[in-house]
């Protein structure tokens, strides 16, 4: 039996191990800068706690705000991962290997910063057990619960699934290459004593093949949720029937357009240009390219429906949006730079296509932001009688509280993502090692000489 | 002593004396009796009348204003208002056409307020409408303020999750196995 360190996945795991040592100065002055925002933001929320909500710009027209628009986001691009690797994983497209690990770390941590931003926007979140206790299964916010949770453990799962055989081969790979006695106790133990037996290869395989099936209904489900907490309630740009659907596109858009990111960062920070190749980002650009005129689409299904239907109150609404009301120029940015924009910078040919993607998926990020920003406030700012009957004005914009604790959410978010690929491989090695060790094996047999150039190319 | 018990002590002997001292003197109830008041319905001169009694100490009580009004699902709806006789009497027009409930029944409330010789009354009596308002028969009642859910959803949101879950099991269970054949080597 050959050396680990000979073998096609061991010359892998000895390049992934590369990404896993310490940050360099330049990484630790991001983390430094990461951390003393995320501390700020903690600081903020105690100030929120020790105040109460009052310290937030929510109020009693505007009672979702900030906190919310980032709910959404994150669960969004927590569609990034999960349900784009499980497609790409059921349909065996060949070229998902490299991104897999990448897209399913971008779910959890999205799911979990998302999450927390519900019990954020809580005025008491001492009472987060009464949404358990005192559970109404007829609120659309239960359901959230449910799904949310059910999605987070089904990822998890999911992620884990794909990582037992990394694990064990890194479990190895941490011994022979002396690193820190702690990560091979956690290989180990994550291992579960995998041994790349017929039957265990059987059973992992099984494991895997009926996760990738069954959390992709469960991701569609779970931002199809997220809409109905807005589309149950009757308020106008909000009661309609295309925001399941409309949402579920949404967070794939943004999804994608966030795994795009994070790759172009990876290749760079770590040199991964032999595994994450031009060939991924145009195929991934594709996919945006094409997402992004199907969102063209919806968002054009919202509007109009709402500005033809000549609804007085969707027509306030439609006003505050697109005419020369407050929300108007943010209206406008959002559809030049985030609905037509991207598909022109990623569709146009010509030179800089690679930088031209990879703002096309910054922009399509920020954007998406935005979106949701624009699909809460101005709906609340419009209720069905006017608050001006009341002598109200209500016009948000977040306060210092809750803009510190938005950019402490991304502050965490990358945090979380930076110290898992440093503690485990952010490249799936089995996956990107089969093909090539099935055509190693084809060459030994003799079935093609051309094989051996591609093998060397891509371990060597 | 320890201080811990000089404190108890402290604090025993504060709530006994707090218990001995007498009570303070309640101010004399200055409250006036409160008369009583009947409605009935009545036609004269070819007139439905609705028409309220005043009596306090079971004598008519005359000149007090008494106003009528109908209790409607979110609050009083007032029909008229009129000084009693000296009979103690006051009547107002029958609202005719006010829709009643499923049995064409509707309260009606008649209500004085206090004066230095009185205190605040009302008394309320039921009486028919012509028209009738039978509650509206749902097919799928709103399901949001319903007091419990309809077993539907419940039953929709059971399969799936128990669906999704109980994959997520078979997905353990095999993880399990996997374990279970490493662990006798």
């Amino acid at each position: 039996m050959k050396p680990i360190e000979h073998t096609i996945r061991g010359r892998i795991a000895g390049e992934v191990v590369e990404t896993m040592r310490p940050f360099t100065p330049r990484g630790q002055f991001w983390i430094g800068t990461l951390i003393v925002i995320a501390l700020w933001g903690a600081f903020a929320y105690a100030w929120q706690l020790y105040k109460g909500l009052v310290v937030t710009s929510m109020r009693d027209y505007v009672s979702w705000g900030t906190y919310m628009s980032n709910f959404v986001f994150f669960i969004g691009i927590s569609h990034a991962g999960t349900l784009i690797s499980a497609i790409l994983r059921v349909t065996h497209a060949e070229w998902r290997r490299p991104i897999t690990r990448m897209a399913e770390a971008i779910t959890i941590f999205a799911l979990v910063v998302g999450a927390s931003m519900v019990i954020i926007d809580m005025g008491r979140p001492d009472r987060i057990m009464n949404v358990i206790i005192h559970a109404r299964l007829q609120s659309p916010i239960l359901w959230d619960v449910c799904s949310i949770t059910t999605y987070l453990a089904g990822s998890l799962l999911y992620l884990y699934v794909a990582m037992i055989p990394d694990m064990a081969l890194m479990a190895t790979v941490a011994e022979k290459r002396n690193l820190r006695p702690w990560r091979v106790k956690l290989y180990k133990m994550l291992s579960i004593g995998f041994v790349p037996t017929p039957d265990q290869i059987r059973r992992l395989d099984i494991s895997l093949a009926t996760m990738a099936v069954i959390i992709i209904p469960v991701a569609v489900s779970v931002h199809t949720v997220v809409s109905w907490v807005f589309s149950m309630t009757l308020r106008p740009g909000w009661h309609s029937t295309i925001f399941g659907p409309y949402f579920v596109i949404g967070a794939i858009y943004s999804g994608t357009a966030a795994i795009i990111f994070a790759m172009a960062l990876f290749q760079k920070a770590y040199h991964l240009e032999k595994y994450l190749t031009r060939e991924h980002f145009h195929k991934l650009g594709l996919l945006l390219l094409a997402l992004s005129i199907i969102y063209i689409y919806f968002t054009l299904c919202e509007y109009l429906t709402a500005w033809y239907g000549g609804v007085s109150v969707e027509q306030r609404l439609v006003q505050l949006l697109m005419g020369a009301g407050r929300y108007g120029p943010l209206f406008l940015a959002m559809a030049l730079s985030g609905l037509f924009l991207p598909p022109l910078l990623i569709g146009l040919p010509g030179r800089w296509k690679f930088q031209r993607l990879i703002t096309a998926a910054v922009l399509v990020n920020i954007v998406m932001w935005l979106k949701r920003h624009l699909i809460i406030v101005p709906t609340m700012e419009t209720p069905y009688i006017p608050a001006t009957a009341a002598q109200q004005h209500p016009a948000y914009f977040p306060s210092w509280v809750e803009l510190s604790i938005t950019f402490a959410a991304f502050a965490v978010f990358a945090l979380l993502y930076m110290f898992f690929s440093k503690v485990f491989p952010i490249l799936s090695i089995t996956e990107i090692a089969e093909p090539l060790e099935e055509i190693t094996a084809g060459h030994e047999t003799g079935t093609d000489d051309r094989t051996t150039i591609m093998v060397e190319g891509a371990v060597s | 002593m320890s201080s811990h018990l000089r404190q108890m002590l402290l604090v025993m002997s504060v709530g006994i004396v707090a218990l001995l001292l007498p009570a303070p003197v309640r101010a004399q109830d200055e409250t006036p009796p409160s008369p009583t008041i009947t409605i009935t319905e009545s036609t004269e001169d070819g007139e439905h009348l609705l028409i309220a009694t005043v009596m306090l100490d079971g004598e008519p009580l005359e000149g007090v204003e008494v106003i009528f009004s109908a209790v409607r699902s979110f609050g009083l709806l007032e029909l008229g208002s009129e000084e009693t006789f000296d009979d103690g009497t006051a009547a107002v027009t029958f609202p005719e056409g006010l829709p009643g409930d499923a049995q064409g029944r509707f309260d009606v409330q008649a209500s004085v307020e206090e004066s230095d010789d009185y205190g605040a009354s009302s008394g309320t009596a039921s009486f028919h409408s012509d028209v009738s308002v039978a509650p509206v028969r749902q097919m799928f009642p709103e399901a949001l303020w319903s007091p419990r859910p309809l077993w539907p959803l419940v039953a929709v949101i059971g399969v799936l999750l128990a669906g999704v879950w109980s994959t997520y099991g078979v997905v353990v269970v095999h993880l399990l196995k996997i374990h279970r054949k490493e662990s006798p080597s």
